[in-house]
């Protein structure tokens, strides 16, 4: 993958730059990312950004394709394509997002499905995600008592019953309930949440609002709130929640 | 200060410079001083939410979202 004799005939590589940009980048991916001909990456913040233009001076941005009230579905197409035109082209194109490439991205599976029935090389590298650094932060070993972990709108959705004895990860609570790209906080979807895990929990159930420190410094948001009192919470962006499981 | 520099350019620095970034962890508000932020920029960045640096971030880059998140 990647060697000049592969050069011409089209591949495709997907990375993660993992939460902070710049610093969680494994030596794997840069040197992938050094190499590509084309360099396609939609992080999740605006800045800092440069290390990647410093490291491929071809890279592109995809933000423009990320226009808010855009149905996410159509986002992720455009995503795919804009990928997979290059690789046909005959070009060695590097797709980086944030995080893991293979944790809730459907844009990276799909474009390296796709490329490989199409006949390209394509391979995805591992990264560290938001998870990895919710442990670290939280001081969590899912090796303890295990770990289930959703994403929040399809938690909502499945009417899935969770195991109240083991920790619950629900992910994009901000945007719980929704289908479009946004950057508001999604207050409806979060009613329903919380109705949802107070029916199981209870409204007293004391839950974490949690997000890893997106920026070179800075620290992690790590906010304890009631069950109840969910729905009116300062959510950041980029959020997940904890829930605790039932004391016995 | 002789000149002032934008939040974006410092987290820029700090993504790829290690000194800056021991500096920062070392003694923040001198780095960020002797870096030529300003005092909106030191505020937001020791005491400031993610969301009021991404505001920040949208506002000086004139960009059309403060942040991108994954649906699924």
């Amino acid at each position: 993958m990647g060697r000049p004799a592969d050069r011409g005939r089209g591949s495709l590589v997907a990375v993660g730059a993992g939460i902070r940009p710049g610093l969680h980048l494994t030596q794997e991916s840069r040197s992938r990312i050094e190499r590509a001909d084309e360099v396609l990456y939609l992080l999740a913040e605006l800045a800092p950004t440069s290390w990647i233009h410093e490291l491929n001076p071809a890279a592109r941005s995809l933000i423009d394709i990320y226009r808010p009230g855009r149905d996410q579905r159509e986002v992720y197409e455009e995503l795919v394509e804009t990928a997979l035109e290059s690789v046909r082209r005959g070009r060695y194109v590097c797709m980086v997002t944030y995080g893991n490439p293979a944790v809730f991205d459907d844009s990276c599976h799909e474009a390296v499905r796709r490329a490989r029935e199409e006949g390209y090389l394509a391979e995805m590298l591992p990264a560290i995600s938001a998870i990895d650094c919710l442990f670290v932060d939280l001081g969590i070993d899912p090796g303890r008592v295990g770990l289930q972990l959703f994403e929040a709108t399809q938690y909502l959705t499945s009417e899935r019953a969770p195991d109240t004895s083991v920790p619950l990860v629900l992910w994009q609570i901000s945007v719980v309930g929704g289908t479009q790209t946004t950057n508001a906080v999604n207050r409806d979807g979060l009613r329903r949440l919380a109705t949802r895990l107070a029916a199981l929990y209870g409204e007293d159930h004391e839950v974490i609002v949690y997000e890893a420190a997106p920026f070179p410094v800075g620290r992690p948001t790590i906010e304890h709130v009631r069950v109840a009192d969910l729905p009116e919470a300062e959510i950041p962006g980029l959020s997940s929640l904890y829930v605790p499981p039932l004391k016995k | 200060m002789a000149f002032r520099r934008e939040l974006h350019e410092f987290l820029n620095e700090l993504s790829e410079n290690g000194e800056l970034l021991a500096q920062y962890n070392d003694d923040p508000d001198q780095a960020m001083l002797d870096y030529g932020l300003g005092d909106e920029d030191r505020e937001l960045l020791l005491h400031g939410s993610n969301d009021q640096i991404r505001e920040k971030l949208k506002q000086e880059m004139k960009s059309h979202v403060a942040y991108v998140i994954r649906m699924g």
